[in-house]
C-alpha cells in the first residue's frame, strides 16, 4: 500500500502500546495505538487517539490536524506488526462513534485486496461474525493474521 | 533494560520504519485507556462466535 505513515513507533508494554507524533497545522499531538485485553482471552480491543494531559487516552478526540489518512495508515502498520508479534490473536476493532465505524469498514473495504493477502477479516453485523463484506454495515472489525 | 531501537519495513507497506522498543514497564493502565471504549467493545463480543 502506497499510504504515508508516521515512521517512528514507540512500542511499550510487549508491543500493547504504540506511541507517535501527529504533525501538522494544529502543531504536534502524541498520539496513542493501544492494543487492550477483553474478556475473551484471544481478542484485543484495538484503540487509538490523543493522549490526554494526565497521560490518558482519549478515542473521542477530534485533533483536525490534516492527517487523518497518514494516521488510519499508521494503525494499519502497527497492526501489522502487532500480528507478527501475536499470531495467534484477533484483533477487533470498532469507532467511538457509528461515523468512525463506517470510515474504518471503508479504509478496511478501499484496501481489502492487499490486507487479505495478509489477514483473515471479519465484519460483526447483526448475523454475527461473517467475513468482510464492503457495504453491510457493521459494528465491528476482527482482524486475524492468516495461518 | 533500555530502548532497542529496530529498522522495520512490513511487507504490506513499502515505507521503512523506526521501532523504539522500550523494554522495560511503562506503568500505563491499559484498563484506564478508553474505559467506555473498552466496556462498549467487552459488550459486543460477550456470546460472541470467533470464526473457526
Amino acid at each position: 500500500m502506497q499510504y504515508e505513515v508516521y515512521k517512528n513507533l514507540y512500542i511499550k508494554d510487549a508491543y500493547s502500546i504504540f506511541d507517535f507524533f501527529s504533525i501538522g497545522p494544529r502543531g504536534i499531538i502524541l498520539k496513542r495505538i493501544a492494543f487492550i485485553p477483553t474478556t475473551n482471552d484471544i481478542v484485543y480491543n484495538l484503540s487509538f487517539g490523543d493522549v490526554t494531559l494526565d497521560g490518558e487516552m482519549s478515542s473521542y478526540s477530534v485533533s483536525d490536524n490534516g492527517d487523518r489518512n497518514k494516521i488510519l495508515a499508521t494503525v494499519a502498520y502497527a497492526v501489522d506488526i502487532y500480528l507478527e508479534e501475536y499470531p495467534d490473536r484477533y484483533i477487533f476493532f470498532t469507532g467511538s462513534t457509528d461515523g468512525r465505524t463506517r470510515l474504518y469498514r471503508m479504509a478496511v473495504a478501499l484496501n481489502f485486496d492487499e490486507l487479505s493477502f495478509k489477514f483473515d477479516i471479519y465484519c460483526q453485523t447483526d448475523m454475527g461474525i461473517i467475513p468482510f463484506q464492503k457495504n453491510i454495515p457493521t459494528t465491528g472489525i476482527l482482524v486475524k493474521r492468516k495461518s | 533494560m533500555k530502548k532497542k531501537v529496530v529498522k522495520y519495513k512490513s511487507t504490506l507497506f513499502n515505507k521503512e520504519i523506526r521501532l523504539i522498543i522500550d523494554e522495560k514497564p511503562s506503568g500505563i493502565d491499559l484498563k484506564k485507556q478508553c474505559p467506555a471504549k473498552q466496556a462498549k467493545v467487552n459488550e459486543l463480543l460477550k456470546g460472541v462466535k470467533l470464526p473457526s
